[in-house]
């Protein structure tokens, strides 16, 4: 089920390009804009 | 978006970027198109499925009110550039915004491949949750 507005989002894990791994929790800012792309151009 | 990231930062928010793409070919198009925020790669797509986000069909993409949107971008400066082999051209992204508490306070899903909200939409998203929280 794909999270609605007001849903707690869990603390996704991404690959970093270096090989290391960053989580929604490592960016600490009072918002966070997630942008989910399409393919790279 | 890159060129108005310092707005955002302005505001006190954040920007992750993420491809499904493997991060060796994320670390390669970062090589030629560097950007303010960071890009990460989430080639099992398990966020892109947490959030919602489709693939569309060949249909979708060549439908005429979207191929008249790519001619607008093009007419306005924007090169279409060839995909490396394997890129999923069908993949919808999305955007969204979540609070200090991490709830989701904006969501925009995809509908077809130019259907993205404005910078400035995003940025009075912000603002908006910056002013309910």
């Amino acid at each position: 089920m794909a999270l609605n507005v007001g849903d707690e989002v869990g603390d996704l894990t991404f690959q970093k390009p270096d090989g290391g791994s960053i989580r929604l929790s490592d960016l600490t800012a009072p918002t966070l804009v997630l942008i989910f792309l399409r393919h790279l151009a | 978006m890159k060129d108005r990231h310092a707005e955002f930062q302005q505001l006190g928010s954040d920007v992750l970027a993420v491809s499904f793409s493997p991060p060796e070919r994320v670390a390669r198009y970062l090589d030629e198109s560097p950007m303010p925020f960071p890009v990460a790669s989430d080639p099992s797509r398990a966020g892109y499925q947490a959030f919602g986000l489709e693939r569309t069909t060949w249909g979708g993409i060549l439908r005429p009110g979207v191929v008249g949107r790519y001619l607008g971008l093009i007419l306005r400066g924007w090169l279409p550039h060839k995909t490396a082999r394997n890129e999923d051209v069908l993949q919808l992204g999305g955007d969204f915004i979540l609070n200090r508490r991490r709830r989701l306070v904006f969501a925009r899903r995809s509908a077809e491949p130019t259907d993205r909200p404005s910078v400035n939409e995003l940025l009075q998203a912000i603002r908006v949750a910056a002013a309910l929280d």
